[in-house]
């Protein structure tokens, strides 16, 4: 006997995740899943987001890590509510971990949701935490090849960060080239060049951010 | 990467599903896994062998199958298909913006038993 089942084995996240969407949305919140490789700046970029807005708006953030409480903490420092999730070993964040910390989390008033998953270009692309949009975050470091070799992140992702811009011309790589790369999986998407350390391009993104916010509302 | 949780929740679906069916032994589960699923199909299979075999009736035993399925994207201009493993999202004939429509999948597709 045969059974059709066709059914994604990802059902079950996608259900906490559509609880979780429904959440953000009675609560008047954007909520933002920043997905990228370890190192490629996600912790840094939260943190230059949230100086350059958190004047004009209210913001919180999840950090997600295999260990450690040092991102939440980094964030924490700078006065905005921040939830650590540790995996434990896990590759990448999902909507059931996402909700378990707004357990821990008040979003009334709240703006924007920051969620930073864990350093992982390939697992984060395949759960879906509730978010309205997803962010990759690509260091020029990396190399302009990352897009085709993670497609399924930058075919979802919403906006490309393209980070470290200030340090372009110690390596090879040529920022129309990594724009191209990006093109060529993430058509549609915005991209924005920035150097989290220096600030440089920091106000396009936050623009682009702001707009979402109240498009949003 | 997290091929053995996926493997659990196969088998707890199918196990769950043929139970209520009254079914005893699963002789075969099938699966359609996309191109850019970030699942390798080794693991997978592998994790599902350990696991079905821990989990004891009804899939202890189960053959597993895995259809994969070529990334394809859909020109949102001109509305040509065209695999997009290689080229990526960018219509090779008119060069407009395309979307994914195949290419993620991760289901269960049918399981044989009786």
């Amino acid at each position: 006997m045969e059974i059709k089942v066709v059914e994604s084995i990802l059902k079950a996240n996608d259900a906490v995740a559509k609880a979780n969407r429904v959440r953000f949305d009675a609560a008047g919140v954007y909520a933002v899943n920043l997905i990228g490789s370890p190192g490629s700046g996600k912790t840094a970029l939260v943190e230059r987001t949230v100086a350059a807005l958190k004047e004009r708006l209210r913001l919180a953030c999840i950090e997600g890590d295999p260990y450690t409480t040092r991102d939440a903490q980094r964030v924490a420092a700078l006065g905005v509510p921040t939830v650590q999730i540790n995996t434990r070993g896990g590759c990448h964040l999902d909507a059931a971990l996402v909700a378990q910390a707004l357990e821990n989390m008040d979003l009334t008033g709240t703006d924007l949701l920051l969620i930073e998953n864990v350093g992982n270009l390939l697992c984060p692309s395949q759960y879906d935490l509730g978010e309205h949009d997803t962010v990759v975050v690509l260091s020029v470091t990396e190399g302009a090849d990352k897009p085709e070799k993670y497609p399924a992140a930058f075919q979802r992702a919403s906006a490309v960060v393209i980070n470290k811009i200030d340090l372009l011309s110690f390596t090879d790589v040529d920022l129309d080239e990594v724009t191209a790369a990006v093109r060529r999986f993430g058509p549609d998407a915005a991209i924005f060049p920035l150097s989290a350390r220096t600030g440089e391009g920091m106000e396009a993104w936050c623009t682009w951010l702001t707009e979402r916010i109240a498009a949003k509302k | 990467m997290h091929e053995l949780s996926l493997a659990q929740a196969i088998i707890d679906r199918v196990s769950e599903d043929a139970r209520q069916r009254g079914i005893r032994q699963v002789r075969r589960v099938t699966l359609r896994v996309g191109e850019w699923s970030a699942v390798l199909p080794d693991s997978l299979s592998f994790g599902f062998e350990v696991l079905s075999q821990a989990a004891g009736e009804p899939v202890a035993g189960a053959e597993l199958v895995i259809l994969r399925v070529p990334a394809e994207g859909e020109c949102s201009a001109c509305g040509h298909r065209f695999p997009a493993g290689e080229t990526g999202l960018r219509c090779p004939t008119c060069g407009g913006s395309a979307r994914l429509v195949a290419g993620e999948e991760l289901d269960i597709e049918s399981y044989e038993g009786e």
